[in-house]
């Protein structure tokens, strides 16, 4: 009677423990986030050289982080300007060129204002404006020695693009430091510019709000861009971004877009049926698209309140939802190695995803 | 859909164990009308009748359904008063008017009696993908709306003894795994039950019996990643039921039922950024009625009617109206006993 009262109740522990499901897995990414820089003021906009965040970080002006140690290096709220010290209104566009040592900054719809800042320095020299009131975006190329060449989205003049080179004057034994456009021109567009990127060797693109996204083509950097074509998308294309096969636009409440470069061509210049990657894709409809980053197969669309979204971008014509993470309000992203640096109200965040 | 093949294979084998008793079974067919399949509050059927998608592919908020179900039961072994049965059942249910829900119940039991109302009973129930409806998947969109089904995997132990002279009572505890789909498994759920009941039979007019169960379940949704749908939903559960059967001295019936159950559900969570959960309460009550009438010696009617309601209580009122709803179902089932015995 012991023996069946031991094997019964070995049966049912063992009926019991079989007769578990598994639950199932989804097949969405997860995040960690590895740290969160709390700096001065929103970050709302970033750009990485090597392992230096240049942080525009709005009314608190410019923060420099480095992002192995996590630790503030420096932090600039105003500049020097004609021995008058003037402080940041809104600083909302940052770009670094680490070949000639600057760093190019814009407030919210003014011109770019370039600083001079080696790694150590323990202030940001001003040197001059260039470009012109309402400037959204812009991104420039070191060329030749003392030279680089910038490229930007101009809300009523269309792009703007120039060389600038450095010019140094001695007047009454003061050094005058200043970089002149020495070429370059303007091209008008219908469209209001919102946005530009470019690859500095093939292609510019420029987000063009209402009437949608255009592509430009160069021979070389500093050669006469060439308008390829204009693709209309829903909503207003405010971000773009370039990506091997084609340009992704974030288009506020529409979404986003992938749009192949064939598709920037006249009709009968595109191959039929398109290539695998190569069709124009509306994707995230539902969301409100501000920025997109690209990086490994990876798209980071930046949702405002809503935070972060990522997407499978192996193939672009077909994005792959993988998930929406709120992390705070975020303005823009980038890509840090395989890392994600957000721009937040919380803070410059660093992220790891998890796939 | 494997668990239900295993169950019925299983089943199949073990009818063929060289017991020599009969394998009892009962073929049956229900047909039935559900006003509320989706469970709607008022405010989501207005919702509803805008927005096509929400409908998942249904074009009415009731419909008709039907249900194919086989059991039967055979004694393994039999010694004296001692005795070890297995019984099972399968059952296929389809909603005609909605068109996702459609789903198949099987389950399994193994009793060992060990004399009159003394035994103890392992039960195993599979209820595979039973939708529910379509909700926005808040992990990747704001608006896209995906079906949701879950899967229940239930396992009890029960333990019968009589308490004195027609009055028994049973005792058991159980594990159910409620398993969704995806993209919705972030609201799995493990629930933890025990269970009290006690039966009285009533001379010269049936039986009656209580129940108590207590349970709870445990998310790990809010565990998981950071996500827009990683809350809490976790709740405690305490339900009653009061089934009354009436058998004897009954005009043309063979049986008239009664029975009350009603669930009070607590919700764990208290993170105010999960107003739906939050704070929250409800209270399910059902009220059945069924009649039953034996046409012949091995076919059996019924019908029943039930009528539900949830009332929820949240500080949130439109938690309230949103989860609230009301619900009719009728059914009439036919049963067929049937006796298969080669020995």
């Amino acid at each position: 009677m012991i023996d069946i009262k031991k094997i019964g109740f070995t049966f049912m522990v063992l009926t019991m423990a079989g007769a578990c499901i598994e639950p199932n897995t989804d097949d969405l990414w997860s995040i960690t986030i590895e740290s969160i820089m709390q700096t001065d003021g929103y970050a709302r906009d970033v750009t990485i050289d090597e392992n230096t965040a240049y942080v525009a970080a709005g009314q608190f002006g410019i923060q420099i982080w480095d992002l192995t140690s996590q630790n503030k290096t420096d932090g600039f709220r105003g500049y020097v300007e004609g021995g008058t010290f003037l402080e940041f209104e809104d600083l909302a566009i940052i770009r670094r060129d680490s070949v000639n040592h600057l760093i190019f900054a814009s407030e919210s719809n003014k011109d770019v204002k370039i600083f001079h800042y080696a790694v150590g320095d323990t202030d940001i020299s001003y040197r001059n404006t260039i470009m012109s009131a309402k400037t959204k975006d812009f991104i420039s190329f070191p060329g030749n020695a003392d030279q680089f060449i910038m490229f930007a989205a101009d809300n009523d003049d269309g792009m703007k693009w120039h060389t600038y080179n450095l010019d140094t004057t001695d007047i009454f034994g003061i050094d005058f430091i200043t970089w002149t456009p020495s070429g370059g021109n303007e091209i008008y567009t219908p469209g209001k510019s919102l946005g530009i990127d470019s690859d500095g060797v093939s292609y510019i693109v420029m987000a063009v709000d209402q009437l949608g996204v255009e592509l430009y083509a160069i021979d070389s950097l500093g050669a006469d861009p060439i308008l390829v074509g204009r693709v209309d998308t829903e909503g207003n294309a405010e971000e773009v971004t370039l990506g091997a096969l084609g340009v992704f636009a974030s288009c506020d409440d529409a979404g986003a877009y992938f749009i192949p470069f064939q598709d920037f061509q006249s009709e009968s210049n595109r191959l039929d049926p398109a290539p695998i990657g190569e069709s124009m894709r509306n994707f995230a409809e539902d969301l409100t698209v501000d920025h997109i980053a690209v990086n490994n197969g990876i798209a980071a669309l930046s949702l405002g309140a809503k935070g972060v979204a990522l997407y499978d971008v192996t193939n672009p014509s077909q994005p792959i939802e993988k998930g929406i993470f709120p992390v705070g309000y975020t303005y823009k992203t980038q890509f840090w190695g395989n890392k994600l640096v957000v721009c937040s109200r919380e803070g410059l965040q660093i992220i790891t995803i998890d796939q | 859909m494997n668990s239900l093949k295993l169950t019925f294979f299983t089943f199949l084998i073990l009818s063929y164990l060289p017991a020599k008793t009969p394998f009892v079974y009962t073929i049956g067919f229900t047909g039935g009308y559900d006003n509320n399949v989706m469970r709607f509050s008022e405010d989501e059927f207005n919702i509803a009748a805008s927005n096509a998608q929400q409908m998942g592919g249904a074009t009415t908020f009731d419909s008709f359904v039907y249900k194919l179900g086989v059991s039967g039961n055979k004694s393994i072994w039999d010694s004296e008063k001692k005795s070890f049965t297995l019984s099972g059942n399968m059952n296929w249910a389809d909603y005609k008017h909605h068109p996702e829900k459609q789903y198949g119940a099987g389950g399994l039991d193994a009793t060992f009696k060990w004399g009159s109302y003394q035994s103890v009973k392992y039960s195993v129930r599979h209820l595979n993908s039973f939708y529910l409806r379509h909700y926005v998947d808040r992990d990747i969109s704001t608006r896209q709306l995906a079906p949701c089904a879950f899967t229940d995997r239930n396992q009890s132990v029960t333990l019968t003894q009589k308490v004195i002279r027609s009055m028994w009572t049973n005792i058991g505890v159980g594990y159910l795994q409620r398993y969704y789909e995806n993209p919705f498994n972030e609201f799995d759920l493990d629930i933890i039950y025990i269970r009290g009941k006690i039966n009285k039979k009533i001379k010269k007019l049936g039986s009656a019996s209580f129940q108590v169960e207590r349970g709870s379940a445990s998310s790990q949704s809010h565990f998981l990643p950071d996500r827009p749908s990683s809350f809490n939903r976790s709740y405690e559960t305490m339900e009653w039921y009061l089934p009354i059967k009436i058998k004897k001295g009954l005009p043309l019936l063979n049986e008239l039922g009664l029975s009350l159950r009603q669930e009070n559900r607590i919700y764990a969570a208290e993170d105010p950024n999960d107003p739906l959960h939050a704070g929250r309460n409800h209270l399910d009550s059902k009220i059945d009625l069924w009649i039953k009438k034996k046409m012949s010696e091995s076919l059996n009617i019924t019908l029943t009617g039930r009528y539900r309601q949830r009332e929820t209580e949240s500080s949130y009122n439109w938690v309230t109206d949103l989860k609230s709803f009301n619900q009719l179902q009728f059914w009439c089932k036919m049963e067929w006993d049937l006796v298969y015995d080669r020995y």
